[in-house]
């Protein structure tokens, strides 16, 4: 899926550049400059203005209700041939660079950062569909240094999306695919300034699908941006750009390999399923968090410049899903629907046959869900707390629940940066951030029914006779609920951080260098707003404040071998607060956190030799990083201790180490050839440890329990290579040709079943041993890409024009060999069968990107 | 200015094009069920005789359809996995390999069973219809897989009459898989749980420990009776920890047989409750010494209103109420219970001999010919009886009213006959220190901010060589003015110490 929309990014961003390129429209905007720091970042800016390559990506990962993003922020220079195709052509299953997670790079928009505190993720959703406006940025790949923050460990970037940066024209565009959306539909408009000193920037786009490529999935997603700047004086310009990208979306689940079987192909949706005739979707991502930044560019000195920024972002997202209450299982994929649940072989066959024949039986049966609700009448006494107060009615016992994280966030951050004379050049910053999340459920649908019940199921039958145990809200207890209630849990995180930084870049004849130190202070706490029944003393309001301070600290050099010639490294050391998210053992119903609960502690060194010349560019570089002190916390049903669990995860450590090559070679007037490889190896390389807690209780289960994970593999492909071919046309036309490789790709493993309880009892020199504790490595792929476009400029055949109008067509289609065994991730269930050490039971689960996919894009601009 | 308008017709230019294609349509709900359009061919008793021997299994082939109205499903969790349905002829038990059974099966809904493909078989004697599946090496009738079941076992019309099928003796009850019984709603009057489960002991319905075996309770028409029923209780029903009633009433559940090997001769007949309120056993236990009493129920609160003196009462009359005192810890003397019912007052009645009342047993009898007296400057019911009657109900719950000590000291101070005296009244005094001995042993003094009262302790009492507590507490407890001249507040037991 998120590769799926990185393509489309992909094709929009060449889409756009090839427009640029062709159209060859010229900024017409006024840049401030700013001098060099890096004389190799320089050459490499040059290229990347001149292609002015927009590095945007929608990545609806964000949409979702917390799930890994992988597409990692970094993406970077464009004409850089890793970086490309790591961009273009490796998302298909979604690699990351250096196999780092979504928290190890950054990205600001006209200054403001963006991510997000209470997991370091880039929530790339929140400007998607605004490629037209976004896509002026500035990027540095790794540990190189940059002159609007001080970096991170993956790279950072920093989008300028000033209403007077944008081209000054109009734009509508149209693109048709069979994606995750059908239609897009985009208009843009900018200004420029005008003789008062004020510039404007509109822009919107409509990107939709009734269904996407995926059965039972559509797509609705708005996009609106506008800007505006006013030039105080040559020196001085304060803008404001405030954007929204309201989205809904129907989702696509992932499911097991004998449901895919059933199902006859890669893309079975269990989230899905026929009411009256109807397809509808029980997993529905909303997202509505509009954002303003207000910005200001002071140019003090001819050589220094202040750059400061406020933004405020406040919205929801959710996502809706099935709740249930003393009833059976309504997803149709659950374990004991499906033929391997049968002892018998032919009453196997005929569940077998069942599935297979009707593609109904497949999928949620919404008719039967309405129907037990329709049929259950029931009587709440005491509802709402008020002792005599009876309810009778129709209480449902399936309803729709949405999920939603509302959050508020704010962020001031300054930079000032100053040359000092021709050789130094100093930067210094000042940025506080700070979020709130709301977390809490919300009832969406009773499904025919007149009342849901705030009830927790799980506690009422681990306490059958404590009736306060079962409710969520003890001070509501038996709360009676209608569509629009919050319901289940309550609670707001609150994270705060604050950094001061700074550093020096020094440019000297035969090397350059800079050195930089970081010094932050982070802080939160949750607050509960409702009492769980469960946790009387430890749910409700402020928890204890959790504080921690750390440094980070930088430095690189890179030597001028020769013209055109740069061999550098660079390093970085730093201590990271751990994020909320791993942080707390069971945030919905209490405070409880992390036993020792510490600072991550992260190193990395690159080096690598670069040639940029103008008909070859080759750049190589080897990396190694040292990942320290990370938690994880998961929550799951654990079949052995028959219980829900919290599994605190201590003592996570990683190394990730590996070669990026990149090459592109002009081989004849308009030929091109570009090669990327990236061979990593990225692997967990200590023992972790579990703490395992019920939820319902908080009775510790396991104290310390050894994971054996050492040198497992970390999930993402450790090695991906691209080759392509490209030619451009003097006549306004390209083609490109990728093909693209990948192996050594793992899924992600259960660490239930890397314990010495999982395999106690058998053999170690049986096979069940090792395919317990092995972890499944997946088959390589191949895929290939093709791009074209044509741009004309329209002025020659229409001579009333008035202004130069280009009309530029491209044509995208990925994966045309149609390979649809493409993982684009999966992960084995944290469900384990202990007792029968049956592997099948709980199998793993995968998604597949998609097969042969297109977009067809128009556009005109004048 | 150009700009902005420009701007402007680029939007809405913009908002034309997108909203042609957006309106979110609601989507439709299925109708309320009715039955199907399918006709039934077969009646259940007609269908029941096609399985005759034991351990065979008969595929069903033809298009048979039979229908019925749900009787029973797994809703409390006595049941698992399976439905039982009766028409006018007879019942069957319909096994589906499924949880929550009742959310599509409710009680009175009305059932449709396509039997082609489907087997009928027996477990322990009793007849099944599910599918034949080899498990294990062995062929046997199991669950319907869920993911089939809606093929077979078709849904139709719901709060159709369930009406149980009465039967007066426990022989009339067959042990042939087509017995017009099996597998049937049944109900019988005048039955109780035998005197070994709740007279010697009160047992629960089911296994509350950790393995949630299956318990079997006797049941029989008592007065030495030797004909007996097991009730047979689950340990995942939702009621196996509540304790089975002492009394005497109707019993509805489901009839079928338990045999230890399907050849075994040995047939034990067994009933299955649905919930609790399958049984209703409100009426005194057959042969009971105290029969019913007759006359009219006095609230004891009327009653300690008649007290002027020691008197014998005279009137045809009963009182019922809840016991609040507790034999088991013997701070009281053994022949005498404290009894309090909805009026609030309480009496302490004396049977003699060693009592075993629980707290929350309910009892009820017949206080004409019996003395009404001051027993050591406190209201007692001297019974005529010395049988003390058999608890109708347990663990009835009474709730203590709060008062301060310089309340319940005024209040008991008043004469027994008085309203406002509500001496043996469970009350709890809240905040309150005790001081005096290291032991509970015997006189100490209770204080709270309003003032102090003799907290006593018998030396029979279990607790009496127990610590005395110190600091503040809230004490449950009732409190009497004893021989008139010490006014006295006794606990029952340390639990009333919180």
């Amino acid at each position: 899926m998120k590769n799926f929309t990185l393509a489309i990014t992909i094709l929009m961003v060449v889409f756009c550049s090839t427009i640029s390129v062709f159209a060859q429209v010229k900024t017409p905007s006024k840049p401030i400059t700013t001098s060099p720091i890096d004389t190799m970042a320089n050459e490499e800016g040059k290229e990347s203005l001149l292609d002015n390559i927009p590095v945007v990506s929608l990545d609806e990962a964000d949409d979702q209700d917390g799930s890994a993003q992988n597409i990692s922020g970094y993406l970077k220079l464009g004409r850089n041939p890793f970086i490309s195709a790591s961009m273009y052509n490796f998302g298909v299953v979604r690699f990351r660079a250096r196999g780092y997670d979504a928290d190890m790079s950054e990205t600001y928009i006209n200054g403001a950062p963006m991510e997000n505190l209470d997991n370091g993720f880039t929530p790339y959703g929140l400007w998607g569909g605004l490629n037209d406006v976004l896509h002026r940025k500035e990027s540095v790949y790794g540990l190189q240094s940059n002159r609007f923050s001080f970096g991170s460990m993956g790279g950072s970037t920093s989008i300028d999306a000033r209403a007077f940066k944008q081209y000054k024209q109009t734009s509508i565009g149209y693109s048709n695919s069979n994606r995750n959306y059908v239609h897009r539909f985009s208009l843009t408009k900018s200004t420029g300034f005008n003789s008062k000193g004020w510039a404007y920037s509109v822009s919107g786009s409509r990107r939709w699908a009734e269904e996407g490529f995926t059965d039972g999935t559509f797509y609705d997603g708005w996009s609106g941006f506008v800007g505006i700047d006013k030039q105080i004086n040559p020196n001085h310009i304060i803008s404001f750009v405030g954007f929204a990208t309201p989205t809904i979306m129907g989702r696509q689940g992932s499911s097991v390999q004998e449901m895919l079987d059933l199902a006859g192909t890669n893309y079975y949706n269990p989230y899905w399923g026929f009411q009256n005739g109807k397809k509808r979707n029980s997993s529905i991502a909303k997202t509505t968090q509009p954002l303003g930044i207000l910005s200001d560019e002071w140019k003090i000195t001819p050589t220094s410049t202040l750059t400061t920024s406020i933004s405020l972002m406040s919205g929801n997202r959710s996502v809706t899903g099935l709740d249930w209450y003393n009833a059976a299982d309504p997803r149709p994929d659950y374990y004991r629907y499906l033929p391997s649940y049968q002892l018998d072989e032919s009453v196997r066959q005929r569940v077998f046959d069942e599935l297979k024949n009707d593609i109904a039986k497949r999928q949620i049966n919404w008719d039967a869900l309405y129907n037990s609700n329709k049929m259950s009448i029931e009587t709440i006494k005491d509802a709402n707390g008020i002792a005599g107060n009876n309810v009778t009615g129709k209480r449902s016992v399936y309803v729709v629940e949405e999920r939603v994280i509302n959050t508020t966030k704010y962020n001031f951050n300054t930079t000032f940066a100053t040359t000092i004379n021709s050789h130094v050049d100093f930067t210094a910053g000042f940025k506080h951030e700070s979020q709130k999340n709301s977390y809490y459920k919300k009832l969406n649908d009773l499904l025919g029914g007149d009342f849901y019940v705030d009830l927790n199921q799980y506690a009422e039958r681990d306490f059958p006779t404590d009736s306060l145990a079962g409710q969520n809200d003890a001070n509501n207890p038996n709360r009676i609920l209608h569509v629009g209630d919050k319901y289940g849990y309550n609670y707001d995180i609150n994270i705060k951080r604050t950094s001061v930084w700074e550093q020096v870049n020094v440019k000297l004849k035969a090397l350059d260098f800079f050195v930089g130190v970081e010094r932050s202070f982070t802080s939160f706490w949750r607050v509960g707003n409702v009492k769980s029944g469960l946790f009387l003393n430890n749910s409700y309001g402020k928890s204890t404040v959790q504080n921690f301070s750390n440094d980070a600290f930088k430095a690189g050099v890179s030597f001028k071998l020769a013209k055109m010639n740069y061999l550098y490294i660079n390093g970085r050391y730093e201590t990271r607060a751990p994020f909320f998210d791993n942080a707390y053992l069971a945030p919905r119903t209490r405070d409880y956190i992390q036993d020792d609960l510490k600072n991550e502690s992260i190193g990395s060194v690159e080096a690598g030799y670069a040639l940029i010349a103008p008909e070859v560019k080759l750049r190589a570089t080897g990396y190694y990083t040292s990942i320290k002190n990370q938690t994880n916390v998961l929550t799951f049903y654990n079949d052995e201790m028959r219980t829900f669990v919290n599994y605190a995860l201590s003592n996570i450590g990683k190394e990730q180490m590996g070669l990026e090559l990149g090459a592109e070679v002009i081989v004849a007037k308009g030929f091109t050839t570009t090669a990327a490889a990236a061979i990593g190896q990225y692997t967990y390389n200590t023992r972790q440890l579990a703490t395992i807690t019920a939820d319902n209780t908080s009775a510790l289960l396991a104290k310390d329990e050894i994971i054996y994970c050492k040198n497992y593999r970390v999930p993402t492909p450790q090695q991906a290579y691209n080759l392509g071919l490209n030619y451009r046309s003097t006549k306004y036309w390209f083609v490109n040709l990728n093909f693209n490789y990948f192996d050594d790709m793992w899924l992600d493993y259960n660490p239930v079943r890397r314990t010495e309880n999982a395999v106690s009892g058998i053999d170690p020199t049986s096979s069940l041993w090792g395919d317990i504790l092995g972890q499944t490595r997946l088959k390589p792929q191949f895929t290939m890409d093709l791009f074209g476009g044509k741009s004309w400029l329209m002025n020659n055949k229409f001579k009333s024009l008035g202004k130069r109008t280009f009309l530029v067509l491209s044509l995208g289609i990925n994966n045309i060999t149609n390979n649809t065994s493409v993982t684009s991730g999966g992960y084995e269930q944290l469900r384990f069968d202990i007792a029968g050490k049956d592997l099948d039971r709980f199998p793993s689960k995968r998604f597949y990107s998609y097969g042969t996919n297109f977009s067809a894009n128009i556009a005109l601009r004048f | 200015m150009n700009n902005i308008s420009s701007i402007k017709s680029a939007l809405i230019v913009l908002f034309a094009l997108t909203t042609l294609i957006s309106c979110k349509k609601e989507f439709d709900s299925p109708p309320f069920p009715t039955d199907p359009n399918i006709v039934v061919n077969t009646s259940i008793s007609d269908f029941k005789k096609r399985h005759t021997t034991n351990g065979a299994i008969e595929e069903i082939v033809g298009d048979t359809i039979i229908s019925g109205v749900v009787i029973a499903n797994d809703k409390s969790g006595n049941f698992y996995k399976q439905i039982f349905i009766h028409d006018s002829t007879g019942a069957m038990q319909i096994l589906i390999d499924g949880a929550s059974l009742f959310n599509t099966y409710p009680i009175g809904r009305k059932v449709f069973i396509k039997c082609k493909g489907l087997a009928l078989g027996d477990y322990k004697g009793t007849m099944v219809l599910g599918v034949k599946a080899q498990v294990g090496g062995v062929y046997s009738v199991q669950g319907i897989p869920s993911s089939l079941s809606y093929n077979y076992v078709l849904g139709g019309s719901l709060n159709n009459p369930v009406a149980p099928v009465s039967v007066s003796t426990i022989s009339q009850l067959g042990t042939t898989f087509s017995d017009r019984y099996m597998n049937e709603l049944i109900k019988m009057d005048a039955m109780e749980f035998t005197k070994y489960n709740v007279v010697n002991n009160q047992f629960t319905y089911g296994d509350t420990s950790n393995y949630k075996s299956t318990i079997y309770r006797y049941i029989t028409p008592g007065c030495n009776s030797r004909d007996s029923i097991e009730v047979t209780t689950s340990g995942y029903s939702n009621f196996a920890g509540i304790k089975l009633p002492r009394g005497n009433g109707s019993i509805i559940g489901i009839y079928s047989i338990s045999r230890t090997s399907p050849t075994s001769a040995n047939a034990y007949k067994q009933m299955m409750l649905r919930d609790t309120n399958d049984i209703q056993f409100y009426g005194s236990r057959c042969g009971n010494s105290n029969p019913n009493p007759t006359g009219t129920r006095l609230t004891i609160a009327q009653l300690r209103a008649m007290y002027t003196t020691d008197m014998k009462i005279t009137t045809t009359s009963y009182i019922s109420g809840v016991v609040t005192s507790d034999a088991a810890n013997k701070n009281i003397s053994t022949g005498s219970a404290i009894l309090q019912d909805e009026s609030g007052a309480a009496v302490t009645v004396f049977f003699g001999g060693t009592l075993s009342y629980n707290v929350g047993d309910s009892i009820s009898f017949d206080i004409t010919n019996d003395s009404l007296i001051s027993y050591k400057g406190s209201l007692e019911v001297k019974a005529t009886n010395t049988t003390p009657p058999t608890p109708l109900q347990t663990v009835r719950v009474v709730v203590p009213v709060v008062k301060t000590i310089a309340q319940v000291n005024t209040a008991i101070g008043l004469p027994l006959g008085n309203p406002g005296n509500f001496e043996l009244s469970l009350i709890k005094i809240s905040n309150a220190t005790a001081t005096g001995n290291a032991t509970y042993s015997g006189n100490n003094t209770l204080t709270d901010g309003s003032g102090s009262i003799t907290l006593y302790t018998g030396t029979a009492a279990l607790f009496s060589a127990s610590p005395l507590p110190s600091g503040s507490h809230n004490w449950t407890g009732q409190a009497k003015n004893y021989n008139g001249t010490t006014k006295e507040f006794l606990i029952r037991n340390t639990n009333d110490v919180q």
